[in-house]
């Protein structure tokens, strides 16, 4: 079967299962004895059993195998949940992640050997019979369990589902029998006809042999199917009567508790569907949409935005009173419409969020801390493609934070702390941003240690160091191969992160800020934009080129005299509200000269910010400010570093769009 | 003759083929069953417009016919009637035709070469409801 049009899907709905498994984990080790919470777990290992063994994804559909034969020893009380066996299930889940990685990077999980874990969570259970002395039948009754009676159709957990749901809501499933007479031409036709006629009824969710083969004809007289429907049996068998050269129908209502009957004889997934009909599923009125189809939609959105703004700069239109209000009406809408596909393409910031509970206790265990994670804002929403690139930095600093920021539980209480370190992490929106904290109430950054550390590493001379203030000496640790830490653990200190988190972040047009206080903590802000795909910006020119400035880092606009800059070695600068800031003359960093030599002493600077640094950029001239859709240089020029991308102006001319992060 | 059959005597059928042969063989096998006859046409354009004066209970239509084709008199039909119940008559080897007429919205098909029973079976089974 050809798998690879569900493979979005399957990725995505195992993400879901897998996050639940460990949100659940989390749970459990809090409170072992909630029997509804392993049958959570159970129901999500079992889910992703199903969709792995479809997709052919042999190492996950093995391991969670073996997973539930453990889950299911728990829930039948016949093994303890001692700590030690959430752990190996933790292992499990690490490694089932590991998998959906190489899945998603590869297309396959085969590079993953799951034997290992297997066998643990085998010797947990046959430590456990031996113990117990129950007959080793289970075993091979577990392996039987895939496998449903041979009289039954196979189906699939999706397919379960839907019969458990339709049940609920009072269908009727019932499991058809076909048999063709035998002199019958065309079978497929035939088929066709019995599935035409029985659609008018309700859902065919499964057949035998599959749709495809019963069109190919590759089949004999007899094919099954199961049907959901809100008629019942003598309706079904009215609908069927009408068909010709049908030798035999034979119709048989088919219940949850059937398949609860058949897969109990086979020893599995005993509990699972009583459990799952009588516990509601929360069916959200929502769709899943694929990622691409949103920036499709956004990107027409863009294309709408620069007509928009095309009209807008034709001055005809302003003649004619009717025209003019047609076009403000459209603006209003395309920009109505572009708030829209913004919102729908936002994503809570819980979806990473909810992973830094596990990496945080695995991460206390490993360092002997006792550490408490405390998330808020996290119903703050992102456009998904920060989502996805949040995800390393955050990891990366609550490590840090974990590691370096937190003292021992002794020190702590030495310093007369409590025990318990916290970390906080907190998503709000401000202006167009979204900001991200990382707080600790550790010991704070020891800004004397990075002076001592600049100047061993040489990184500045003795006496620049010893004059550096604290905010200079703190923005050091964002310095590839930095560590004030004295041990290299296997967690953090080897001075690799941070200056990745500042990439990373400065990528998605972020920045990084810290702030510390000596015993008492260290804060790590993370301002991001809302979204990545349109900005407002500040259009310049520079010698006959078109730029665009996003607005975001523009703080003030001025104009300054030639005689108004001074120099410093060979930086020159300039006075701006009682500080002296670099100025940076565009035409010479864009290398564009100018055709007539500018013969005015006076010039046009715009001031940016970016992170906590100000610059002013020589400009020629101002052309105002606009919403621009950022266009991607592509992959050819991937290695420019002034620009970010560029947009395509009303006029139809294209402006560079200029990357703060790189002007200086 | 039993009640059955008596009660069938009110079905009107119309029997469209362009070879007048087939149209005779069918119309022999239904009349001799006790079915009424109503009308006959020799392609699709003839099937549509006596469709609509005779308004029959069932068509069995050929899929190969001069000017307009069975398949496409089906969606003619259904598009006046779309309770037309219509039946297929086809040839050997016309599968894909058959599913577009199955698609269109014919009941069922017979094959060509047919048995009598065939015919009847699918007619009796078309026109019970």
């Amino acid at each position: 079967m050809d798998t690879s049009g569900y493979m979005s899907l399957f990725l995505e709905e195992s993400r879901e299962h897998l996050d639940n498994i460990n949100n659940k984990l989390l749970m459990l080790e809090k409170d072992n004895q909630d029997s509804g919470i392993i049958d959570d777990i159970f129901r999500s290992a079992h889910t992703l059993k199903g969709m792995a063994g479809t997709m052919g994804f042999n190492s996950i559909s093995s391991l969670t195998h073996s997973m539930e034969s453990v889950l299911d020893e728990v829930r039948k009380n016949q093994l303890f949940l001692s700590p030690l066996v959430i752990d190996l299930l933790f292992q499990c889940y690490d490694f089932l992640e590991l998998c959906l990685k190489d899945i998603e990077l590869v297309g396959d999980d085969s590079q993953r050997d799951p034997t290992e874990l297997e066998e643990n969570l085998k010797q947990l259970i046959s430590k456990n019979t031996a113990k117990k002395i129950r007959p080793a039948k289970s075993d091979e009754q577990e392996s039987k369990g895939v496998e449903p009676k041979a009289s039954t159709m196979e189906l699939d957990e999706y397919q379960k589902d839907i019969i458990r749901q339709s049940e609920m809501q009072g269908f009727n499933t019932y499991e058809i029998k076909i048999v063709l007479v035998s002199d019958c031409l065309l079978k497929s036709a035939r088929a066709y006809i019995v599935f035409r006629e029985l659609e008018t009824l309700g859902e065919i969710i499964a057949s035998r042999p599959s749709a495809e083969d019963l069109e190919d004809e590759t089949f004999g007289n007899t094919f099954s199917l199961i049907l959901v429907t809100s008629s019942d049996i003598s309706s079904v068998r009215r609908v069927l009567d009408q068909i010709t050269e049908l030798e035999s129908i034979e119709i048989n209502q088919i219940e949850t508790g059937s398949y609860k009957q058949v897969e109990q004889d086979a020893g599995a997934a005993a509990k699972e569907n009583d459990d799952d009909s009588s516990v509601k599923r929360k069916i959200g009125q929502s769709i899943r949409v694929d990622i691409e189809r949103l920036d499709l939609l956004m990107n027409l959105v863009s294309e709408l935005i620069i007509v928009k703004n095309r009209i807008q700069n034709e001055n005809y239109y302003r003649q004619d009173k009717s025209i003019s209000e047609s076009v403000e009406y459209l603006g209003r809408v395309t920009n109505d419409l572009h708030d829209a596909v913004m919102k729908v393409r936002m994503v809570p910031v819980e979806i990473v969020f909810n992973r830094f509970p596990r990496i945080v206790r695995s991460l206390a265990k490993e360092t002997s801390k006792s550490v408490e994670l405390i998330t808020k804002g996290a119903g703050t929403e992102v456009d998904r493609t920060i989502i996805d690139e949040l995800s390393e930095p955050l990891i990366h600093l609550i490590r840090n934070s974990v590691d370096h920021g937190l003292e021992t539980p002794e020190e702590r209480v030495a310093s007369g702390k409590p025990e318990t370190g916290v970390i906080v992490l907190n998503a709000y929106h401000e202006g167009n941003n979204v900001v991200i904290e990382v707080t600790d109430d550790g010991r704070g950054i020891d800004t004397e240690k990075i002076r001592e550390q600049i100047i061993k590493k040489g990184l500045a001379s003795e006496e620049a160091a010893v004059e550096m203030d604290e905010s200079r000496l703190i923005s050091y640790i964002f310095n590839p191969g930095f560590t004030t830490s004295e041990s290299v653990s296997n967690i953090s200190g080897r001075g690799v992160g941070l200056d990745v988190v500042k990439t990373s972040i400065e990528s998605l047009g972020g920045v990084v800020e810290v702030s510390t206080a000596s015993g008492k903590g260290t804060s790590f802000h993370i301002r991001l934009p809302i979204t990545l795909s349109i900005i407002k910006a500040l259009l310049v020119k520079v010698a006959d080129e078109k730029y665009a400035l996003p607005f975001g880092n523009v703080i003030e606009l001025m104009e300054a005299r030639e005689s108004q800059i001074t120099k410093l070695k060979k930086q020159e600068l300039i006075r701006f509200r009682s500080h002296l800031i670099p100025v940076i003359r565009l035409d010479r960093l864009l290398e564009c000269p100018r055709k007539t030599k500018n013969d005015s002493d006076r010039m046009i600077m715009v001031i940016v910010k970016k992170g906590d640094k100000t610059y002013a950029l020589v400009v020629d001239d101002l052309i105002g400010q606009q919403e621009i859709v950022i266009k991607s240089l592509g992959k050819y020029l991937s290695d420019v570093q002034v620009v970010s991308g560029a947009t395509i102006l009303g006029d139809g001319s294209i402006a560079l769009i200029l990357d703060m992060n790189h002007v200086a | 003759m039993n009640v059955g059959v008596c009660r069938q005597m009110s079905k009107k059928i119309m029997i469209v083929d362009d070879a007048l042969f087939m149209r005779m063989m069918i119309r022999n096998i239904l009349t001799k069953n006790g079915y009424d006859v109503i009308a006959e046409a020799e392609n699709g354009a003839v099937a549509v417009e006596k469709y609509k004066n005779t308004n029959p209970d069932l068509v069995i239509m050929d899929i190969t016919m001069p000017e307009v084709d069975g398949i496409e008199a089906v969606r003619m039909i259904k598009k006046i009637d779309k309770e037309a119940k219509i039946i297929m008559c086809s040839a050997m080897g016309q599968r894909e035709m058959v599913f577009e007429s199955l698609q269109a919205g014919a009941r069922d098909f017979i094959l060509k070469p047919f048995q009598a029973e065939r015919v009847l079976d699918a007619v009796k089974k078309a026109t019970s409801y």
